[in-house]
């Protein structure tokens, strides 16, 4: 099946599909609506385990305002519920903790994922904090296939990679935005330890 | 729209998709610029989770590649847990540093430096630009040249037996009739700290270098040699190699080791490819063995320019005929391979405390399979 032809309609575009499945509606953060259907829905935990949640009768579908997704966009949205729909009714894979992971990317996620690195990067985003693991495993073995035949020098300029300067420098940031008081004590704790104490108290 | 596109990710304060019992995790708030028109990927900017699947997913040998690019990217890769089947140093006209996967050797991550000029009691000069090669089977995976790499050939080695927490150098190997003894303190700075495995003198390295190397690395458990680099008349310094207690040692062309050499060491294995060692030689090795000498003896191999009479191998040893339609079979390891060898139609001595082994000759060939 083509990305084109993948079941995932825009509300204002084309006709609402009249079948006895289950469809909820979202809306991404721009306001866009989709309708997908509840088998789709399956390949996302997070969504999975939120329409469980609500108990939403087809009813309540209609009649209660789209599930607002507010931090993904409807470009982004848009690729997801795609990718759902394609893959609706396949297993969810399990990571059995084996390095390097084996992920073959199949022809339709390969176009589905013809875009930008802007565009991917919110996918993977999106992916990640909707929990749909293969659509997580296909999106990051796209951009772990970018360091194929890269030198040290240009998977640094690929992967945009802070130097050990820019780490030091990000870590002391962090330290510092600690909280004031939590930093007191870790200080106090520290020269005590140079004192020789083993005790705080 | 710009060619820059920003791309942000709002504070979500609370999500809970119309439903007050359901809460999404919360997004951190940031904003990172992407420019599409380049290959770039803010790949640190991922979620640690995503971080952590790419480079699960990469090919181990880009992992490798990554580890190398900053402080934090290596503390990534080590904690992947990888591991190498061996690492091998190779001199030779550039030093190669070999990492290999799996058992076949024919998994590997072949990364190699020009040593240029270098002045022999110091370190080798941080080379103009590092070459990598990866092969699986006989697939070429990956191949780089990475200029300006300003990193040492220890310091680059080092990285290695740290990030695939591998204990040793397993294999040092000099095989290049153009690398003189000058080499040798540069090369021992480079593998300061760490312990050798085995040590190969091989192909038209000269008597002159195998003589040096011999006496400059003290302690590695195996070694290889072309042939006995020493004359006749330097017997001290020959059996000062055959004292080191080693546990496998193989010369190929080991024309000048005599009976009583082979008597002082305490190899495990020995391996002699093309010996004047006669059959009254073999006949006194196996005597002595019965009677307590070479302990520490399992496996003994040697060919010779003729063929071995079995009479005179014997002669005066108490020992019983494996039936030829016997199918034990001897297994020995060697490096990552397995050899096989038929133990029917060879001879089974005992050695005074019991410990048996069987006597296998065949044409030229004398082995000595010790049971255990």
């Amino acid at each position: 099946m083509s990305v084109e032809n993948a079941p995932v309609v825009d509300v204002d575009e084309a006709a609402i599909p009249v079948e006895k499945k289950m469809y909820y509606r979202f809306e991404s953060n721009d306001k866009k609506e989709f309708r997908v259907s509840e088998l789709a829905i399956q390949q996302s935990e997070t969504l999975n385990r939120l329409v469980e949640a609500m108990g939403y009768t087809s009813e309540d579908v209609e009649n209660k305002p789209a599930i607002a997704i507010e931090n993904i966009d409807g470009k982004t949205l848009k690729l997801v519920f795609q990718w759902c729909e394609h893959h609706k009714g396949e297993a969810i894979p399990v990571d059995d903790g084996s390095v390097p992971k084996i992920v073959e990317i199949p022809e339709f996620d390969a176009k589905l994922m013809d875009i930008d690195n802007g565009l991917l990067f919110k996918l993977i985003w999106a992916a990640d904090y909707l929990n749909i693991v293969q659509l997580l495993n296909v999106s990051c073995k796209k951009v772990a296939n970018m360091a194929q035949g890269k030198t040290p020098a240009q998977l640094r300029r690929v992967y945009l990679l802070p130097s050990d300067e820019e780490d030091e420098a990000a870590k002391r940031a962090a330290q510092e935005a600690q909280d004031p008081r939590a930093r007191e004590v870790e200080e106090e704790f520290e020269e005590r330890k140079r004192q020789g104490g083993n005790s705080f108290f | 729209m710009s060619s820059r596109m920003s791309l942000k990710f709002e504070l979500l304060s609370v999500c809970n998709f119309g439903c007050p019992d359901f809460q999404l995790p919360r997004f951190s708030l940031f904003f990172i610029c992407i420019n599409p028109k380049t290959m770039s990927f803010p790949l640190h900017k991922l979620p640690a989770s995503a971080i952590l699947q790419v480079l699960q997913l990469m090919d181990i040998y880009d992992q490798l590649t990554y580890s190398l690019c900053s402080k934090n990217t290596k503390k990534m890769v080590k904690s992947l847990g990888l591991r190498a089947t061996t690492i091998q140093v190779h001199v030779q006209k550039k030093i190669g540093i070999c990492i290999n996967f799996d058992n076949s050797n024919y998994n590997f991550f072949w990364s190699s430096f020009e040593h240029g000029y270098y002045f022999p009691d110091e370190e080798f000069r941080i080379p103009w630009y590092i070459e990598a090669v990866a092969w699986n089977n006989v697939k070429k995976e990956t191949e780089w040249k990475w200029y300006g790499a300003n990193i040492g050939i220890r310091e680059y080695l080092h990285h290695f037996i740290d990030v695939l927490q591998h204990t040793r150098i397993d294999d040092l190997n000099f095989n290049d009739e153009l690398v003189n003894a000058d080499i040798i303190v540069p090369v021992q700075k480079v593998l300061k700290g760490l312990q050798i495995l085995e040590l190969g003198l091989v192909n038209s390295i000269t008597n002159e270098f195998s003589r040096s190397a011999l006496e400059s690395f003290h302690y590695y458990d195996e070694f290889y040699l072309e042939r006995i680099p020493f004359e006749r008349h330097e017997v001290g310094r020959m059996n000062k190699i055959f004292m080191k207690n080693l546990w496998w040692g193989l010369v190929s062309e080991p024309g000048k080791i005599t009976i009583d050499q082979l008597l002082i060491s305490n190899w495990v294995e020995i391996q002699l490819n093309i010996t004047d060692l006669t059959e009254k030689d073999f006949n006194i090795l196996l005597k002595l063995w019965i009677k307590g000498s070479s302990p520490r003896l399992t496996y003994f191999y040697a060919t010779t320019f003729h063929l071995l009479d079995q009479k005179i191998i014997l002669k005066g040893i108490n020992c019983s005929q494996i039936p030829l339609d016997n199918e034990e079979v001897h297994i020995r390891k060697i490096d990552v391979h397995y050899q096989e060898t038929t133990l029917a139609g060879g001879s089974r001595i005992k050695r005074f405390d019991g410990t048996t082994a069987v006597v296998v000759i065949d044409e030229a060939e004398f082995k000595i399979i010790v049971d255990i």
